[in-house]
């Protein structure tokens, strides 16, 4: 990854460069920040040009310029029932009506903020003529293009805090001291928690004196409303009321080590916070486009809309996924029946081919051993006969015999009978009659017992 | 103009409800039936693994039934309709009594009776004989090797006197099977 070059510079009555390696979010100053021997005998415009001249143009230069607040002229307008996105498209199309020139003799910046019931919108704006000067210069020697933005002092020590948020608790409030040739005053920044949320500056003519210090701040507390008052008085109390104590927000840029490694070598703070501010988002510019990051542009309902679809889309997906794994294992299934059933079919038909003639065998076979062969039941029969007995008729029909014999024993002979595997059901059919000698004679029905059930 | 919250997150979720009624819960079920398909397709699966491993010998079953049929087929009598067979019948056993010197006292070639769907011709035949003949002529009707016969009815009247004999009416039936 290449590096990055931030350079700062801060107008007043003279000018203040500080310029900063940036590579990995890690800084470091480069060799020639030291600040030059004040040059009273020259102008601003011409420490500018002398100053941007020795640098060779590079595409990797950033470059913040940090004005006096005094220059700019600030309008805070209310628009009630307005989000601060509609409050701040508003202000920008009827700025003409908000600033004492036209549109095309400033340059301007806004931005809104929520209060109840509306928003508030704060429009800052310069004269051209102020800034075009410096402007034509930094064309002139190539950085035109490295131009970021145009910041004023307590914007630029407002965004430069915000880039280190684990180090400075907001909200806060910071003095700074600034002292020019003839003349010096205070600027008290109040750092909101969401942004800027004002300054105020306070006039220190000539030069700034303990007891005009300590009495201005005391002044300016009372007139604020909690929890700023509570801030700056704290503020004050942090400066320990020595003027010569407040190099610029004193008590907030010790915290931060890289600001006040810069001071210490005697950098101009505002310089440094004009480099730093590149490093976060710059809530007010009066050049160049402002970048708002992406997590400032995310509102939360568009944040809550996106993370439920994106919640709702995964689980669909990871549902997806499962309903799609389930078919497939389905489909695996469903194409293992039917190659299976494929390969059964032949055999089904030869099965049930086979069962066919199996059941052509059983009828054939079945038609010959469904009763008892007739040899077997004559044999039984004749062997079952007592010996004094003697069958004169016998008639089988189908499972039926019919017997009329005669004999000692019309009961001996049946009992004999009923001995038989063969025989079930012996009975008589007609009275048995006897004649003189004692012979019986008498008529027997038997049924032929089932080939099948004999066998049991 | 700015929208009430309430409004906006009421939509998101209505919009999640709906979500979960028409997609989630409309994907569950589809899920749902898949894994129940599943089962029982599995179930499927597995009967016709079984099925498969059953018909296996299939071949072998056909062959074994098909040589049996045959085997049975011989041994029955062959011819255009039952009436013909019918007459076959009776033409062997006509034969048998001549050979076996059974007198045939009368014959006739019964109308053919139904077993399993299949005709059975009848033959009946009225004998004059002796024991011993009788106990030969039911061996050979009923000899399985020899044919599929069997004998349907079978009256006998011992007739005493000078000439003592046996009086036998004799119905044998065979199966038709063209």
């Amino acid at each position: 990854m290449t590096t990055m070059e931030l350079m700062g510079i801060h107008i007043t009555d003279e000018i203040h460069t500080v310029r900063f390696a940036s590579k990995f979010g890690n800084l470091s100053l480069l060799n020639n920040t030291q600040s030059p021997t004040l040059q009273t005998d020259k102008t601003p415009r011409d420490q500018l040009r002398e100053r941007l001249s020795g640098l060779k143009p590079s595409r990797m230069r950033s470059i913040c310029l940090v004005i006096p607040r005094r220059w700019v002229f600030l309008r805070e307008i209310y628009f009630p029932n307005l989000s601060p996105q509609e409050a701040e498209s508003a202000l920008r199309l009827g700025v003409d009506a908000h600033s004492h020139l036209s549109r095309d003799e400033i340059y301007f910046d806004c931005f809104a903020r929520e209060q109840k019931d509306g928003s508030e919108a704060v429009l800052f704006y310069i004269p051209r003529t102020a800034i075009d000067p410096y402007i034509e210069i930094i064309k002139e020697t190539g950085h035109l293009k490295s131009l970021k933005y145009i910041l004023t002092q307590d914007m630029a020590l407002d965004t430069a805090i915000r880039s280190y948020p684990a180090t400075v608790t907001l909200p806060a409030a910071s003095v700074s001291s600034i002292t020019e040739k003839d003349r010096g005053y205070l600027l008290v920044t109040l750092h909101g928690k969401e942004g800027w949320e004002g300054s105020h500056l306070l006039n220190m003519e000539p030069v700034p004196s303990n007891e005009r210090v300590a009495s201005a701040i005391k002044q300016l507390a009372e007139r604020l409303e909690t929890p700023w008052r509570d801030f700056v008085e704290a503020a004050e109390l942090s400066i320990g009321l020595k003027h010569d104590a407040l190099p610029g927000a004193a008590p907030i840029l010790h915290r931060i080590p890289a600001i006040k490694d810069a001071v210490d070598r005697g950098l101009d703070p505002f310089a440094v916070f004009g480099a730093l501010a590149m490093r976060s988002y710059v809530q007010m510019s009066l050049y160049g486009k402002r970048k708002r990051p992406i997590r400032l542009r995310i509102q939360n309902f568009y944040l809550i809309t996106g993370c439920t679809i994106l919640a709702c889309l995964l689980a669909t997906g990871f549902l997806g996924i499962s309903y799609i794994k389930e078919t497939q294992k389905l489909n695996d299934i469903q194409k293992n029946i039917t190659a299976l059933d494929k390969r059964a079919t032949p055999l089904r038909e030869v099965a049930k081919k086979a069962e066919n003639i199996e059941r052509s065998v059983k009828i054939l076979c079945d038609f010959i051993e469904e009763r008892p062969t007739m040899e077997a039941v004559l044999s039984e029969l004749a062997a079952l006969t007592p010996d004094d007995s003697w069958i004169k008729n016998l008639d089988i029909s189908g499972d039926k015999i019919r017997i009329t014999a005669e004999g000692k024993s019309a009961l001996d002979t049946m009992a004999s009978w009923r001995t038989g595997k063969n025989f079930t059901n012996i009975q008589q059919v007609s009275p048995v009659t006897k004649d003189a000698n004692g012979v019986e004679f008498f008529t027997v029905e038997l049924t032929i017992t089932p080939k099948k059930e004999g066998n049991k | 103009m700015t929208s009430k919250p309430i409004i906006k997150y009421g939509i998101i979720i209505i919009g999640v409800i709906l979500w979960y009624v028409v997609v989630w819960s409309g994907l569950n079920d589809l899920i749902s039936q898949n894994v129940t398909e599943q089962e029982k397709l599995s179930i499927k699966l597995q009967n016709l693994h079984k099925e498969i491993q059953k018909l296996t010998d299939a071949d072998k079953r056909l062959k074994r039934a098909e040589d049996e049929f045959e085997a049975l087929k011989a041994r029955l009598m062959q011819g255009e309709n039952s009436q013909v067979v019918g007459n076959l019948l009776q033409d062997q056993l006509f034969k048998f009594c001549s050979d076996n010197k059974i007198e045939v006292l009368s014959y006739k070639t019964e109308r053919p009776g139904k077993w399993h769907d299949k005709e059975t011709p009848t033959v009946n035949f009225t004998l004059k004989t002796q024991l011993p003949e009788l106990l030969k002529l039911i061996s050979y009707i009923e000899n399985r090797q020899l044919h599929l016969w069997r004998i349907r009815q079978l009256y006998i009247v011992s007739m005493r006197g000078n000439d003592p004999h046996l009086r036998v009416t004799l119905g044998v039936e065979t199966i038709f099977w063209p």
